[in-house]
């Protein structure tokens, strides 16, 4: 079969479709040569040029290979991967021979169009997706339609119906289908989304980019009433160590991991369950002092919640917080290493710690004299810092005083190192909101926080956040709240749109239940669905089981629903059936109604045997017409002429005359 | 004790295209005589090799998913098994239910190609597509059945020999919708075709050694006298019909010759310079072919029978399908 250029058309259009989604990602000379590729293929759809020889189209397979190579390092991975991919079905359009080589291409396309599913799982692309794949199976139509009678529309109905019978299956496979927890090979590194949110190093300017996006970094579900406001610190990673210009983490060794939890759970236990976004990164969060450990997930000794594998799926967990109680176990090392200033560095801010700490009776009371000293001095709480020079703490406290919360907390850190109390830097989310309409906490991008965490030796690991000296408003009212300048923050989160805002948190509890039930669908909810069945603790094997039996039923199911679409009469054809068996009580006598011959010849050579039936086979004959051609079909005229012709019989004394 | 075994052919995929593989299908590809719809039964359904890329792509893509935990990659897979799975029953719907029904063959001559017709009746609200027709691994026709309508579709098969000549089985496949699987169904209708023997390519009448009308008959071919024009009758030739007088009167005119007797011929069995059976039918069809076409009388004599000389397209036929059966 050849294919012509015409039908080239629709599998080009294909492509793009599944290669929307990626444009956004692909370098761009990928998306030049696409373009060139897409106007080539244009050119011999209309036949202005010829599908290019061979060696033209292994040069330019080889010419996308090598820029490639060239822009990424690798083909393998999924980045230069899917690339490659892409740009191979285009070449691949320039060969179209027979069949085979589309089905290649469509089938290409069912695969590149997964690949969407390693940046987002949104309900948006899956939406997208859906719509894609019935595009695709329309372009299976087109290859097999052999005769080209079909049109797009027709195509389209197929192809949407089909994709539509084949849900329940879907929907089989999806629940019961057991799931492995963790990979089977080892992912590449480019296989993992781009890392958002808070990031483990922070110097000047890392926390206020978060702001302006609106983007949910969890959503929370409280098991009682949510904490307020301003006790809603969460806690991702602590920073200990600090050149000068970043901080960064210095964990202590694997092995100090406390293997007992040795924070007593007591009373005031808060628990909820947090649904985290991918971010890429290596950590979760959990509200101040977390109270238990986290199966499986590791706990450090600085109270950081780690992972094996970068957080690339919606992950959610289960954890008890207390709010009232602090970390009170200090390492030898810890005392030392959060004492660490980096050398001949900011020597008025060290004399400055100095002089307060010499006025201070005590360590509680020199960390109030620095708080007031942010509070009385001139300091402003803003998103647009000027940027520090070389001795970037003398610049900022006595200079510029301008900042945002990593400038006060890494400050504020500084002062108590200078002055001997050990202190560290905690980077995570301060605050969120309550979506009204599912009852649960969004925490966004914009919520990002740092802050600080002082060792007092008869109070354990105090918290200190020194923004809420110099904007009380941050913490008390939130990131919207503060007075900061309203154009750098989320547009849609300073809005006062009543219907909009009920908009917002309408779509955002639908991704949280599409997050919930769908994306963060695991072994986990596998087994708690069963559990609501009465089936405890259901194994893999049993599971499959159940797999298979449901999958018979279903395929049934759908076997039946496929079979009787088609087998609807309607109502013009129940009276072309019953003429079909007036005509086949001939049969026997040896009068075979051919296909060409009209219903008044089949009358005419019935009648030359059997004269004597023309009464009733005349009346059947007429009145066929009369349903059949005339319009003239109501259903007591219908219901008189299947009666006639159940009663009609042929007398076969004749068959032997006729014959 | 030996096992005729081949790894080869015990690998190789059994050649559906041609033959029926299984014994049980034997039984139910016919004959039949009536109209027969196509049941569930007599439906066969396989993956095509699309197909089978088809498994492989969901087989990477459900691995993908699992490594890479990714819920909406299970969500594409399943999607996808579930459309091979409808494409399937789509595939076999597309067939089964239709009804079938023997279709005419007009009569050929032996080394000519007979062809048979298959009518093909959609009793369904819902158009089929793309049926094709194979007989013998050959592929003929595609044609679509549009609901509640008939189709006719056409194969052709070598008239060797004279006589009645069976179809047998012929397969219906079809790939529709998807090319991921096709459907097929072995039939037979008991279609039938006559065969008429095979015509020598040229062939002189010998002086008939009988000594009744015979000499005339031979001798006055081509020397007959035009009379006149009559009323054209059932059997005329329609070399005789006299088109320029049919312009005028609006009605068939035949042309009437006299020369006192119409041409008559005999082709006579026991005067054919050839001999053996099949050589004479061949000469005779020969013969009875010329005297057609130049519009003679002629009759046929063979050692037992005789057809009396007569002329027109009934006669011609009668004499050709004699002429095939002769001896059978």
């Amino acid at each position: 079969m050849v294919i012509e250029n015409h039908k080239l058309t629709p599998v080009l259009i294909g492509i793009h479709l599944v290669a929307l989604p990626m444009y956004a990602r692909l370098p761009p000379y990928v998306l030049l040569l696409i373009a060139s590729f897409t106007i080539w293929t244009l050119l011999i759809i209309t036949a202005q040029t010829k599908q290019p020889v061979a060696f033209i189209r292994v040069l330019l397979a080889v010419a996308v290979v090598i820029s490639l190579l060239v822009s990424y390092g690798t083909i393998f991975g999924q980045q230069p991967g899917t690339a490659m991919l892409l740009m191979l079905s285009f070449i691949k359009l320039f060969e179209m021979k027979g069949k085979r080589d589309v089905l290649l291409v469509i089938f290409l396309g069912f695969f590149l169009i997964a690949t969407n599913f390693f940046h987002t799982q949104s309900p948006w692309i899956a939406l997208y997706v859906f719509v894609v794949v019935i595009y695709l199976t329309s372009l299976l139509i087109v290859f097999n339609d052999r005769l080209s009678t079909t049109s797009f529309k027709t195509r389209m109905k197929i192809s949407s119906r089909m994709v539509m019978q084949s849900v329940p299956l879907m929907l089989i496979l999806f629940i019961l289908f057991p799931r492995i927890s963790g990979p089977l090979w080892s992912l590449p590194n480019d296989t993992k989304s781009a890392s958002t949110g808070v990031s483990d190093e922070m110097s000047p300017g890392s926390i206020n980019s978060l702001i302006s996006s609106g983007a949910v970094a969890f959503r929370v579900q409280f098991k009682e009433t949510p904490p307020a406001k301003k006790d809603l610190y969460w806690r991702g990673v602590v920073l200990s160590h600090y050149d000068g210009k970043t901080w960064r983490r210095d964990d202590a060794p694997a092995k100090l991991h406390p293997d007992v939890f040795y924070l007593s759970a007591g009373s005031n236990i808060i628990e909820y369950t947090v649904m985290m976004e991918p971010h890429g990164r290596k950590w979760l969060y959990s509200l101040e002092t977390l109270a238990t450990k986290i199966e499986p997930y590791k706990v450090t000794r600085e109270l950081q919640v780690l992972v094996e594998e970068e957080v690339n799926n919606v992950l959610s967990y289960t954890v008890s917080s207390n709010l009232h109680v602090t970390n009170k176990a200090l390492y030898r090392e810890e005392r030392r290493k959060n004492l660490l200033l980096p050398q001949g560095l900011n020597q008025k801010t060290i004399e400055l710690a100095k002089q307060l700490r010499v006025k201070a009776a005590s360590d509680v009371v020199f960390v109030n004299s620095v708080l007031d000293y942010f509070r009385k001095q001139p300091f402003a709480y803003t998103l647009s810092p000027p940027l520090l020079a070389d001795n970037a703490m003398d610049d900022f406290i006595f200079n510029s005083r301008q900042g945002f919360c990593e400038h006060y907390s890494s400050a504020f850190v500084y002062l108590m190192r200078a002055a001997g109390v050990p202190a560290r830097v905690v980077v995570g989310y301060q605050g969120g909101e309550i979506n009204p309409v599912d009852d649960y906490m969004i925490v966004r991008q914009s919520d990002a926080h740092a802050w600080a965490e002082i060792w007092l030796d008869d109070q354990g690991w105090m918290r200190v956040d020194p923004t809420s000296a110099v904007s009380p408003d941050r913490i008390e009212r939130g990131i919207t709240g503060a007075g900061l300048e309203a154009g750098k923050l989320p547009s849609f989160l300073v809005s006062h749109n009543e219907f909009l805002l009920q908009l917002r948190y309408t779509i955002d509890s639908l991704n949280h239940g599409w997050n919930k039930w769908v994306v963060g669908f695991d072994d986990k909810k596998q087994k708690k669905l069963f559990e609501v069945l009465g089936i405890e603790n259901i194994d893999k094997a049993s599971l499959f089981s159940w797999m298979v039996v449901a999958m018979t039923l279903a395929g049934a199911l759908v076997a039946w629903w496929v079979f009787k679409s088609g087998c609807k009469k309607s109502r013009r054809d129940v009276v072309t059936y019953y003429y079909g068996i007036f005509c086949r009580k001939f049969e026997k006598a040896g009068l075979v109604k051919k296909a060409t011959e009209s219903s008044d010849e089949f009358l005419h050579r019935v009648l030359q045997i059997f004269p004597e039936l023309k009464q009733k086979a005349g009346a059947i004959t007429r009145s066929y017409q009369r349903m059949r051609y005339g319009g003239a079909d109501n259903d007591s005229q219908k219901k008189q002429f299947i009666l006639a012709v159940r009663q009609f019989r042929v007398n076969m004394k004749h068959k032997k005359n006729h014959i | 004790m030996s096992f005729n075994f081949s790894l080869k052919s015990f690998f190789q995929w059994p050649d559906f295209a041609r033959k029926p593989v299984f014994k049980f299908i034997s039984k139910r590809i016919g004959p039949f005589d009536k109209a027969i719809v196509l049941d569930r039964n007599r439906v066969y359904i396989l993956p095509t090799k699309a197909g089978l890329v088809f498994l492989l792509l969901l087989l990477l893509l459900l691995l993908g998913s699992m490594n890479y935990n990714k819920s909406l990659g299970y969500v594409l897979t399943f999607v996808l098994v579930g459309l091979g799975n409808v494409i399937m029953f789509s595939s076999w719907k597309n067939l089964a239910g239709l009804q079938l029904r023997a279709g005419g063959c007009s009569p050929v001559f032996a080394g000519e190609k007979a062809v048979f017709a298959v009518q093909l009746e959609n009793l369904d609200a819902e158009n089929r597509y793309s049926i094709a027709v194979t007989y013998q691994g050959q592929e003929f026709e595609v044609v679509d059945v549009p609901a509640e309508a008939m189709s006719l579709l056409h194969f052709q098969v070598d008239a060797r020999q004279r006589g009645i000549l069976d179809a047998g089985r012929f397969r219906l496949y079809t790939e529709f919708p998807a090319g991921l699987f096709v459907a097929w169904t072995w039939i037979d209708l008991s279609m039938q075709c006559l065969v008429y023997p095979k015509p020598v390519s040229r062939a002189e009448l010998p002086v008939s050694t009988s000594s009744e009308e015979g000499d005339q008959a031979v001798q006055g071919s081509g020397m007959e006298e035009y009379v006149g024009l009559r009323k054209y009758q059932s059997g005329d030739s329609w070399r005789r019909i006299a088109w320029k007088a049919v312009a005028r009167v609006d009605d068939l005119v035949t042309r009437e010759f006299s020369g006192g007797q119409p041409q008559l011929q005999w082709i006579d069995w026991q005067a054919l310079p050839v001999s053996g059976v099949e050589d004479r039918l061949s000469v005779m069809t020969r013969l009875v072919i010329d005297a057609d076409a130049a519009g003679r009388h002629y009759g046929l004599r063979f050692p037992d029978l005789e057809i009396e000389p007569t002329h027109g397209r009934v006669h011609y036929a009668h004499c050709l399908k004699v002429l095939a059966l002769y001896g059978h």
